[in-house]
């Protein structure tokens, strides 16, 4: 419920307060996005799992998108195009925990005597 | 899990869940006005240069108008120059005025002068201030005009370039602007007068050469029978300036 409302909210906030970000800053946003979108799928998988924990989920989220802000700032001054490290990064990540995520719906939806549902 | 913990992760998630749809519209909504802006300055480059294009054909219509005028001028005159022994003179004094102020093309003998800028590996020389040196500047090129001129040059052209009165000699970043041409080593200056004379003023001591051989500029110098120098391509208007007749007026 929590994903699709706060899906909603956020459409809703851009359409009416939409900020245009220059081109320059563009793939800091684009790798921020990524950070986001890797911490959303941990988070769902985790708790499923019940093994949600507030504080990893906040840290995570903040640490992995400064990191990879980071990493496009130094890429830019070296001269090597390293906001692919993170996309390659979040991407299988982002993979992984839907991976995860699919599989765990599946046991819920086949084996609903079994595991992970009370 | 109890339920406390699982509205918390709900909420949580919900909130990261937010800020992602936010950046991801506002990141689709921004990229495609960057794109727009950027083909807009594509375009408007492009506009800028037919224009450009467009202006110059002008130009270069309205040089074939002028020489066309000019022609017809020059006709008249010798037509009223065939008529009565004034006109026959005052059409001299006004040729001689023409090839004075470079109206005309100008033939005779004299000098063609070249001057290339050194080669830095050649002479040796390794820091910035010898290389700036090997340099030929706009003031190198009216040091030669002027010394041409104390010579008796009486008719003189950079590059095809004539020499006027009111010809501009001056760096523009890498190049040298004369009447506003762009132009590059090496320069070809050539000078009608006295071959003799001429020469000498670049061979001489303390002339020409000896200016330029000793910071690397490379300077050559031959005598010609016969040299046409052209006219001067562009047009003198005299918006401010207006002649003051003489006292005893003679029109020499």
């Amino acid at each position: 419920m929590g994903i699709i409302a706060g899906l909603i909210a956020g459409l809703i906030v851009a359409y009416f307060a939409g900020v245009h970000i220059p081109a320059a800053y563009s793939t800091y946003m684009a790798v921020g996005i990524l950070a986001a979108l890797d911490s959303v799928c941990g988070g769902i998988s985790a708790s499923m799992t019940k093994t949600f924990n507030l504080k990893i989920f906040i840290s995570g989220l903040f640490f992995n998108a400064v990191i990879a802000a980071g990493l496009v700032y130094l890429g830019k001054l070296l001269g090597v195009d390293l906001s692919l490290a993170a996309i390659v990064v979040f991407g299988s990540r982002i993979i992984q925990n839907f991976a995860i995520i699919r599989r765990l719906l599946l046991n819920k939806f086949e084996k609903k005597d079994k595991i992970l549902n009370k | 899990m109890n339920k406390r913990a699982n509205l918390k992760a709900q909420v949580a998630i919900g909130i990261v869940c937010a800020i992602l749809t936010y950046a991801v519209a506002t990141q689709l909504s921004s990229v495609k006005k960057n794109v727009a802006i950027e083909s807009k300055q594509a375009q408007k480059a492009e506009e800028l240069q037919i224009e450009f294009g467009k202006e110059k054909e002008k130009n270069a219509d309205l040089y074939v108008q002028l020489t066309d005028a000019q022609n017809e001028l020059k006709q008249y005159r010798d037509q009223a120059a065939d008529t009565s022994d004034y006109a026959k003179i005052l059409s001299e004094q006004l040729k001689r005025s023409e090839v004075l102020a470079g109206l005309t093309a100008a033939e005779g003998p004299g000098i063609i002068l070249t001057i290339s800028e050194g080669n830095a590996d050649a002479s040796g020389t390794s820091t910035l201030a010898d290389k700036e040196m090997l340099l030929i500047h706009d003031s190198d090129l009216r040091l030669v005009i002027t010394e041409l001129s104390a010579a008796g040059a009486e008719a003189i052209s950079i590059n095809g370039q004539r020499i006027i009165a009111t010809t501009p000699i001056r760096c523009v970043g890498p190049v040298i602007n004369v009447n506003e041409q762009k132009m590059a080593p090496p320069y070809e200056i050539s000078a009608i007068g006295d071959p003799k004379m001429l020469e000498a003023a670049v061979n001489m001591r303390a002339g020409l050469k000896d200016l330029f051989s000793p910071v690397g500029i490379q300077i050559s110098v031959r005598t010609q029978d016969k040299l046409t120098i052209p006219r001067y391509k562009g047009t003198v208007n005299f918006k401010f300036a207006s002649s003051v007749p003489e006292e005893g007026g003679g029109d020499r």
